[in-house]
């Protein structure tokens, strides 16, 4: 009778917490259909839109280089008369991001032929995708020409930029938002490494060491669309390049963080740092990588 | 021996059904939400009526009237709403700063959530927020660190006092969040927010 009492309350306990779990168990469920699907339809708009907003602008390591004192170096650039071999939206879109960049490298150093030139690249690939049309392409180059707005250029190029890419989630073409945003990025680590090769830097070679995280979430963004043979392919280079990112040591300090009022403004003294160790072989090891990777977008 | 038997599983299936009910009905009513402000936590609790206790139907259609009229408050200010033209107005007061252009964001909408976007700073880059918003908005931003900190925010709790913009010079690389909201109960956005750097 015991045996039988026992098992019964057993029992009893079993279909309660069956019956407690039962929105948990269906949520697991749920995780696995989302995990089985692949490809486009399984991913969220808006989370690649957060994503890709996190990504920092090339200007900004553009914008180091310049203030590292290290001359212009119009040779790094691509050539515009490269643009006939892309003729596939893969390779525009990358391209665009490529040109993108080196746009913004020629207009922080004022070249305004160069940028004049590079304005087409942007331009052409832009039409070759159908998003021609959200560039301003004539208000550009005539702020292209005047020397004295220069912040105007920067700004109205970043915001077109920033359009091409809403105009693309819009469309459903995030993919080619997020190649945009490699080609860009592979760009600017292609100058600011050989910038380096030239010219040993701390501050560029810092700041190319802290690209891993930047790197991870690109990685990260094209893990979404490994369906896509040539994303998966592109993604696949960028894990490798990864590896050697992997090498950076990476020494964290803690700090207080205080902010105080000056002027009208909020003024935060963040406490701590982080401070990355890169070696001389690691650096040429990323600069190597990047090369071929960037060569291969390129050609 | 059967009759103990049945009923041990009768009392099994019903109380397993009584905690599934149980646990479907108290979830929506008592939501809350954490948010790490520094040192402070702030709580809040969000309180949905109970749909065991109906309310007459003339207290139901006050409270629609009652909605109604906050909608046509809100309504007027958000329809006119013109967020490029705050970030235009911010974007001339970058001029001879030094400041680059990163983003732009237009606020706008009615929501109780507070408008939440992130961007990755770079360790040696000085960048600032600033923002700019109907003036009774009482709209305040405040910026979480790659740890989830909250390590700066435009609203003074000591002098009552809303800034126009925070400068940060950043000492880790790493994804920050830039959150915009409100500082009472309003819902209604509407303004234009800019992120610049400079080296």
């Amino acid at each position: 009778m015991k045996k039988v009492i026992y098992s019964l309350l057993t029992f009893t306990f079993i279909a309660i917490t069956a019956c407690d779990n039962s929105d948990d168990i269906n949520k697991v469920a749920s995780d696995t259909t989302k995990k089985v699907k692949s490809g486009k339809e399984a991913i969220d708009k808006k989370t690649i839109k957060e994503f890709v907003d996190r990504i920092p602008s090339p200007m900004i390591i553009s914008s180091i280089i310049k203030d590292s004192g290290i001359d212009y170096d119009q040779t790094l650039l691509n050539s515009v008369d490269n643009e006939s071999k892309y003729v596939i939206e893969f390779k525009q879109a990358l391209n665009l991001g490529v040109f993108s960049t080196d746009l913004g490298y020629a207009n922080i150093y004022e070249k305004s032929q160069d940028a004049i030139n590079l304005l087409v690249g942007v331009k052409d690939m832009a039409d070759n995708l159908k998003i021609g049309q959200y560039f301003e392409f004539e208000k550009i180059k005539q702020l292209s020409k005047s020397k004295d707005k220069l912040d105007e250029l920067l700004q109205l190029t970043e915001e077109n930029l920033i359009n091409i890419n809403n105009k693309l989630y819009e469309q459903d073409r995030s993919d080619l938002t997020v190649l945009i945003i490699t080609g860009g990025w592979v760009e600017v680590m292609y100058l600011a490494t050989q910038v380096v090769q030239k010219k040993a830097n701390k501050d560029l070679e810092q700041m190319i060491a802290e690209q891993k995280i930047v790197l991870d979430q690109i990685v990260q963004l094209l893990d979404y669309y490994a369906s896509q043979s040539k994303m998966r392919d592109l993604h696949d280079e960028l894990v490798d390049l990864q590896k050697s990112f992997e090498k950076i040591k990476f020494t964290k300090s803690e700090g207080e963080t205080k902010q105080e009022e000056k002027e009208n403004t909020v003024v935060v003294q963040q406490g701590g740092s982080e401070q990355a160790e890169i070696s001389k072989e690691t650096l040429n090891e990323i600069t190597t990588k990047i090369a071929a990777i960037r060569n291969k977008i390129v050609s | 021996m059967k009759k103990l038997l049945i009923a041990f599983v009768f009392i099994g299936g019903m109380l397993g059904k009584s905690l599934a009910q149980q646990k479907t009905t108290t979830t929506p009513q008592n939501t809350k939400t954490e948010q790490k402000t520094g040192t402070q936590t702030q709580k809040t609790t969000k309180t949905q009526p109970d749909p065991k206790k109906q309310q007459p139907e003339t207290k139901k259609e006050e409270k629609k009237e009652i909605k109604k009229e906050v909608k046509k408050e809100i309504n007027p200010r958000i329809e006119n709403c013109n967020p490029a033209g705050y970030i235009t107005d911010i974007t001339e007061s970058l001029k001879a700063s030094g400041f680059k252009f990163l983003r732009s964001y237009k606020l706008e909408g009615v929501s109780n959530k507070p408008i939440q976007h992130e961007y990755t700073f770079s360790k040696g880059t000085t960048y600032t927020i600033r923002v700019a918003s109907y003036l009774d908005s009482r709209l305040k931003v405040i910026l979480y660190d790659p740890e989830g900190r909250a390590i700066a925010s435009t609203y003074n709790a000591d002098s009552d006092k809303f800034y126009p913009s925070i400068q940060i010079q950043c000492n880790k690389t790493g994804v920050y969040k830039i959150s915009f909201e409100h500082h009472f109960n309003k819902r209604d956005f509407c303004g234009g927010a800019i992120l610049a750097f400079k080296r």
